[in-house]
């Protein structure tokens, strides 16, 4: 009988000079290896964001499209030492960070801020597939070269079920082995410096989700370029990101998330500047905000961090306003103070086009930044502003928070959002909803400006029109005219002697235009007219007409 | 040395069986499809992590990109991941078609067992070792479905010609099922490799005794060989010639007269490595066998063995061909071009 633990189908290649298992102090901590993160692109950001830290110019992610049978992810960073991959897998274990022991909070080498904080970013991969391989190739603290080939197995198997953790409470604290691990030391190749992690052993229900957006019209269609892609995600016939499927959304998400400059000229992206009247463009706000996004932009430009999604070169996709035809407004938010006792620095922009709904949505809402990496994608809710729930106005508003200093203990372990109690979060949310109620009552008074505004215009149309058919039919015998005869006058008058129809324009009268063309077809139609049919006939047409170019 | 330890964008040698072998070869072929310009090739590579025979056939004209400026039709297969991310660094834009990234062994003779059966690629299976067949299961149905091909490049990392490794063995069965494949197709080009340094007795015994019965029972063979190499005894030729016509006749021409296919050799190229151990490149293209002529065909084919075959190329004289070096060169250019070229595309 074919036994499974035949060599022909063992997997691992690699010489085993040393291994071990991979334990866990509790049942907590086993079901955050199995998944912790939200979707593939939060876990891919992980090892993103690991590169980031390491000092990494360029990160490769690799699904091997479109079977995404395979994921590799590349990093050109410092690399970690073999100490510290056996720290976290033989001594300290999972959920010990080493990035910042002694205080550290910047990179090495180009003095980045750092963004990991738990040591477990690596794990991420392990949502993603059973499995992995990594390989690490770097300089020790002599400037000499080493590497080491480890691989890692997440056993699924080794963690208690749900269930059983409920109806057994000493489950919740005994210790758990959650795979295995090994690794073999291998020759420095220089070329190879950084960090890099693979795996054929891919979860199915991550290839199923990717696959399944490749279907044959997406297939001939998809390009690997992102102007094309930018199209794509911009599509007026598209209300949502989603639209594109998750293997697009994939792409979307880690664009918007990761540390990257944004797409495109800054005089283009974000914030299109000739879309707004040169009357805003003075303003205070919008300096400040433009002023802050450009210097955003060059500092993401000078940390020369790249991150390539199967050949694709991210960049930050973000095109305000979504469309023309719109009022747009720029504001700008800033915070620097100590809140309970640690300092909380934050500054962005806001943006609102006036009167349309952002597209796509999934800009919509406040992102927040944290050390430049986006967590948890835009909130519509503007971490829950209550002002404006289901309003259309909110649909209208986009807007980045970067926090340089501060939150970070606000973060949740999965570092896609936030714990909503923690002081600096408070303080956040509540300066976010303050400026809110600005940025919101000014929306307000521009709306209701740019609709009256388009009353009026409408009106005078209407008028304009009326008078050309009261003309028309009584060839330039009657006259409508306009005047104010205060409110206890009618709306509609004849002065049969001048042979007028006076509309009453009293700013205390309100009329429903419907009624007011009725009325002049009717005062039209009785002066033109001889005979009571003749009128009768004559009121019909102009009714039609007038109504017809009112609406 | 290890596969890791060649620096292949300088393997001179081994680019001449490239340059003079397959070069010209695939050119020729591609010419003969000439009738239908539509048609373009379809190539089946275990290219390795440096995939200079891609770029090679890219840069000829033979094998050419879409309007997205994907490879069509290329389909590779790599034995592990970490040389896949290596190849999927380099090939740019991603390939139309995704890499196979596995044994080509194991996925060409995959066979369902109790452990597979009734199992989809695309379940979620808990066990390793099972989860591992059924991913191979996938590959396997993946890559025969991609079957014909018009070239095929066989260049594997393990040796056809050592049955002690399990591997090995399951390699030369993948090696005979290919002929099995291509069973709908009317002819196509083969490249296989293997390294001849160290042929095992079964191999050396096989040639020995194939080469003794075909100089008893042609006697077209025995005439050409006294004129080509003034003899017939197997233990006077030249170590290369014993071995390109071992291989020609006990390992090419057995499998493909066994699934009907006749052979022309385009050439047979024996090259050192850096170590100085040898490598033999064989270039055939096999038609379909129709009738009893094709006994013929094989006798001439092994005429053409012995007289024109094969041709030497050592690692030091190698590094002295000018023309070979600069295609090399002009290759990894080309494809060093090409990923960086496409970063600025994006």
């Amino acid at each position: 009988m074919f036994s499974i633990n035949d060599h022909f189908y063992m997997i691992s290649n690699i010489k085993l000079q040393n291994r071990g298992n991979i334990r866990v102090t509790n049942v907590t901590t086993a079901l955050l290896c199995r998944g912790l993160y939200r979707n593939a692109a939060t876990a891919f950001k992980e090892l993103v964001s690991n590169a980031y830290d390491a000092d990494a110019t360029i990160v490769r992610i690799d699904t091997n499209y479109p079977e995404f049978d395979f994921i590799s992810c590349v990093d050109n960073g410092i690399g970690m030492p073999i100490e510290k991959f056996l720290r976290f897998f033989e001594q300290e274990g999972i959920g010990s960070s080493i990035k910042r022991k002694g205080g550290k909070a910047i990179s090495d080498v180009s003095q980045r801020p750092l963004i990991g904080r738990l040591g477990i970013g690596m794990l991420a991969v392990g949502q993603l597939c059973h499995s992995f391989e990594i390989e690490s190739h770097y300089k020790d603290d002599n400037g000499e070269g080493k590497a080491y080939r480890a691989e890692i197995i997440l056993e699924d198997e080794g963690i208690p079920k749900r269930d059983a953790i409920i109806q057994n409470e000493d489950l919740k604290t005994k210790e758990i082995e959650v795979g295995k691990w090994s690794y073999e030391l291998i020759d420095y190749d220089k070329t190879k410096t950084g960090f890099r992690i693979y795996s054929t052993d891919v979860r199915q229900t991550f290839r199923r989700e990717m696959k399944s957006s490749i279907g044959e019209k997406e297939f001939t269609k998809i390009s690997f370029s992102l102007s094309d892609l930018h199209t794509e995600f911009y599509d007026k016939a598209k209300k949502s990101i989603r639209d594109c499927k998750p293997y697009l959304e994939t792409i979307w998400e880690m664009s918007i998330l990761c540390p990257l400059p944004y797409y495109g000229e800054i005089y283009e992206y974000p914030i299109n500047t000739a879309s707004f009247k040169s009357s805003h463009r003075k303003t205070g706000d919008f300096s400040k905000a433009f002023e802050f996004i450009k210097e955003r932009q060059q500092k993401f430009l000078n940390e020369k961090f790249r991150v390539v999604f199967d050949g694709i070169e991210l960049r930050r996709f973000v095109q305000l306003p979504t469309t023309d035809d719109v009022f747009p407004q720029l504001f700008f938010i800033e915070f620097d103070d100590d809140v309970f006792e640690s300092r909380l620095k934050f500054a962005g922009y806001i943006f609102a086009q006036i009167p349309r709904a952002i597209r796509p949505l999934e800009l919509n809402g406040i992102q927040i930044r944290l050390r430049g990496v986006g967590i948890g994608g835009y909130d519509s809710t503007f971490l829950k502003y209550y002002n404006q729930i289901e309003t259309i106005r909110n649909k209208w508003v986009s807007g980045e928070i970067f926090v340089d200093d501060g939150l970070e203990s606000a973060l949740n372990i999965d570092r896609d959002s936030f714990n909503e109690h923690d002081e600096h979060f408070k303080k956040l949310q509540s300066s976010l909803h303050k400026e809110l109620d600005d940025v919101f009552n000014q929306i307000d008074k521009l709306a209701r400006k740019r609709s009256e505004g388009k009353r009026e215009t409408k009106q005078e149309e209407s008028q304009k029109s009326m008078q050309a058919i009261v003309v028309e039919e009584s060839r330039g015998k009657i006259k409508l005219v306009q005047q104010d005869m205060g409110k206890d006058k009618p709306n509609v008058e004849v002065d049969k002697k001048q042979r007028k129809i006076i509309l009453n324009i009293s700013k205390n009268k309100k009329i429903d235009a419907i009624i007011k063309a009725v009325m002049v077809a009717y005062y039209t139609a009785i002066l033109t007219s001889n005979t009571e049919e003749q009128r009768d006939r004559k009121f019909h047409d102009l009714v039609k007409r007038i109504l017809g170019e009112l609406v | 040395m290890s596969k890791d330890d060649i620096d292949y964008d300088k393997y001179y040698a081994k680019h001449c069986a490239r340059y003079y072998g397959w070069l010209p070869a695939g050119k020729a072929y591609q010419k003969g499809l000439g009738r239908n310009p539509k048609k373009s090739i379809k190539y089946f590579t275990l290219c390795g992590k440096k995939a200079i025979d891609i770029f090679m056939f890219e840069m000829e004209g033979v094998i050419s990109r879409d309007k997205n400026r994907t490879l069509p039709h290329v389909i590779i297969c790599e034995e592990n991941g970490r040389d896949a991310l290596e190849i999927l660094e380099l090939v740019r834009p991603p390939q139309k078609e995704a890499i196979i990234i596995g044994p080509l062994e194991k996925i060409l003779t995959f066979e369902d067992n109790e452990h597979t059966r009734g199992h989809s690629p695309d379940d979620d299976i808990r066990n390793r070792h099972i989860r591992e067949m059924v991913r191979i299961k996938g590959l396997s149905q993946r890559l025969i479905n991609f079957f014909p091909f018009d070239i095929i490049n066989f260049d594997p990392y393990e040796n056809i010609l050592n049955p002690d490794k399990e591997a090995n063995k399951l390699l030369y069965k993948a090696f005979e099922k290919v002929f099995e494949l291509q069973h709908s197709i009317n002819s196509f080009l083969f490249f296989i490799t293997a390294p001849i340094s160290d042929i095992h007795e079964d191999f050396q015994s096989r040639f020995r005794h194939d080469f003794v019965s075909n100089v008893s029972t042609h006697q077209e063979i025995s005439e050409h060989l006294l004129l080509s190499v003034g003899t017939t005894e197997y233990d006077q030729l030249d170590e290369n010639k014993r071995v390109a016509i071992g291989f020609a006749k006990s390992v090419i021409l057995s499998a493909a007269k066994k699934n009907g296919w006749n052979s022309e050799h385009k050439g047979i190229y024996i090259y050192q490595n850096k170590s100085l151990r040898k490598m033999l490149s064989s270039v055939v293209q096999f038609s379909k066998a129709k009738s009893t002529a094709d006994n013929l065909m094989y006798v001439k084919d092994i005429i053409r063995v012995i007289e024109q075959m094969p041709t030497f190329y050592s690692y030091k004289d190698s590094e002295k061909t000018k023309e070979v070096i600069d295609h090399l060169n002009r290759i990894v250019d080309l494809r060093d071009r090409t990923r960086d070229e496409f970063s600025r595309m994006t």
